[in-house]
């Protein structure tokens, strides 16, 4: 074979990179699912509950949590099952003043400007 | 290449009449008229969620969104790694409604030119820089977010709230110079290429190709039936070369290629055809 495959999995036929690729697969479907489950328990449980912390636990970060806590009350918080991302993202803008209520549910793209 | 006796095609390559009707189906997974938005996840396909139709959110259009307000989109993430860990770019071939778009204008028998190979990595530019980097620092106002040049944003939903507001008597708000522009020098690609927008600028594809690498599901060459033909290599208009790298970033895992009978489709773990079966075979095929 003047041209053997050589990023075919088929190529190592002994299943080195197969075992490679399994563990690199798994990894990432891991991480992910570990990511989904962890975006989505804040996503309904903690957003969907009123507190508004929501974003903050969201991104990890003190500023998005406080920016947010300062208006707390005045957010009134739609119904988990019609929040998304979004919106979650209208409601730190919102609390940051950029914006004076809160963004529809569709993104940049919806404005045609 | 030497041309020698033809194969006939495995049960991959069967498949293929088979795949304008599975992304046609999958349309009424992503455009739902029952109106349920389920906005808080993304759908894995590249679908604008300002559609009126949209049953889900586009990913790229969070994880810029998210960028802007310097938040990390969690669940778009999520949904990402766990589609590219398992089907990678079968998502771009099989089920992406704006894929199937660009195939239905490809049937479309107008002269077509393939691009050149090196084209495919201005998609990684488009990822980085107006999905990541120009919204994280000038934000979403910025003109070349991602989501004011996206052509799928201005056909997908300016296009209908535009004729909406004609429709109800109100004035029409067009879309900025450059979204138009992008939008009609893609509609213009369509007529002289296969899927412009795949193979140049996607995000999404970009990241789905790079998932070609280690996804779950791939493709493999067994080396026994490949007689170094060429067939793969004119049947591929993505400028991948599948008898030599079947997981390039680039193949948007159409299986054209299939019709060889030496590419093959393989999961993962399984032993390629060549070592359990040496017979033609098509072993663990799918
Ligand atoms: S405009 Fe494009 S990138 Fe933005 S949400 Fe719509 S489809 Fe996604
Ligand atoms: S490259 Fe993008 S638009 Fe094309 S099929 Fe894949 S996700 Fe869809
Ligand atoms: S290598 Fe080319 S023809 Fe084969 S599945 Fe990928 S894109 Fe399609």
């Amino acid at each position: 074979m003047s041209e053997t495959p050589t990023d075919s999995v088929g190529d190592d036929v002994t299943g080195r990179i197969t075992a490679w690729r399994l563990i690199v697969t798994l990894l990432i479907a891991l991480l992910g699912a570990g990511a989904f489950v962890y975006g989505a328990l804040f996503h309904i449980i903690v957003i969907g509950g009123g507190a508004a912390a929501g974003p903050a636990a969201l991104s990890g970060t003190t500023d998005a949590g406080s920016a947010v806590g300062a208006t707390d009350s005045s957010i009134e918080m739609p119904e988990p099952q019609v929040v998304h991302d979004v919106t979650v993202a209208a409601i730190v803008r919102l609390a940051d003043g950029e914006i004076e209520k809160p963004a529809t549910d569709q993104p940049a793209a919806a404005c045609p400007t | 290449m030497a041309m020698t006796e033809r194969k006939p095609p495995l049960r991959t390559a069967r498949w293929l009449k088979w795949r304008p009707w599975v992304q046609f189906g999958f349309l009424f997974v992503w455009l739902d008229p029952l109106m349920l938005r389920i906005h808080s996840f993304c759908g894995p396909v590249f679908h604008c969620y300002a559609c009126p139709l949209a049953t889900f959110a586009c990913p790229i259009g969070i994880i810029a969104n998210f960028s802007a307000l310097h938040l990390i989109p969690f669940i778009a993430l999520g949904t990402l790694a766990v589609i590219s860990a398992s089907v990678g770019a079968f998502i771009c071939g099989w089920v992406c409604p704006f894929g199937w778009l660009q195939d239905m204008f490809a049937r479309i028998p107008t002269p077509k030119v393939r691009l050149p190979r090196w084209a495919g990595h201005s998609r990684y530019v488009v990822l980085v820089a107006l999905v990541i980097v120009i919204p994280f620092v000038w934000g979403d106002a910025h003109p070349l977010f991602i989501c004011r040049v996206c052509p799928a944003g201005a056909l997908e939903a300016a296009v209908p709230s535009m004729a909406k507001a004609a429709a109800a008597g109100e004035g029409v708000a067009w879309p900025n110079t450059i979204k138009i522009s992008v939008t009609v020098l893609f509609l213009l690609a369509l007529f002289f290429t296969w899927r412009p927008w795949c193979t140049l600028l996607c995000p999404l594809g970009a990241i789905y190709g790079l998932s070609n690498r280690f996804s779950g599901i791939f493709l493999r060459v067994s080396d026994h039936k490949c007689v170094k033909c060429g067939l793969c290599r004119k049947l591929c208009k993505y400028g991948v070369l599948p008898d030599k790298n079947p997981n390039d970033t680039r193949c948007v895992r159409c299986l054209e290629c299939t019709k060889c009978g030496a590419i093959t489709v393989g999961i993962l773990a399984t032993k390629p055809s060549d070592a359990a079966a040496p017979a033609d075979v098509p072993g663990e095929d799918v």
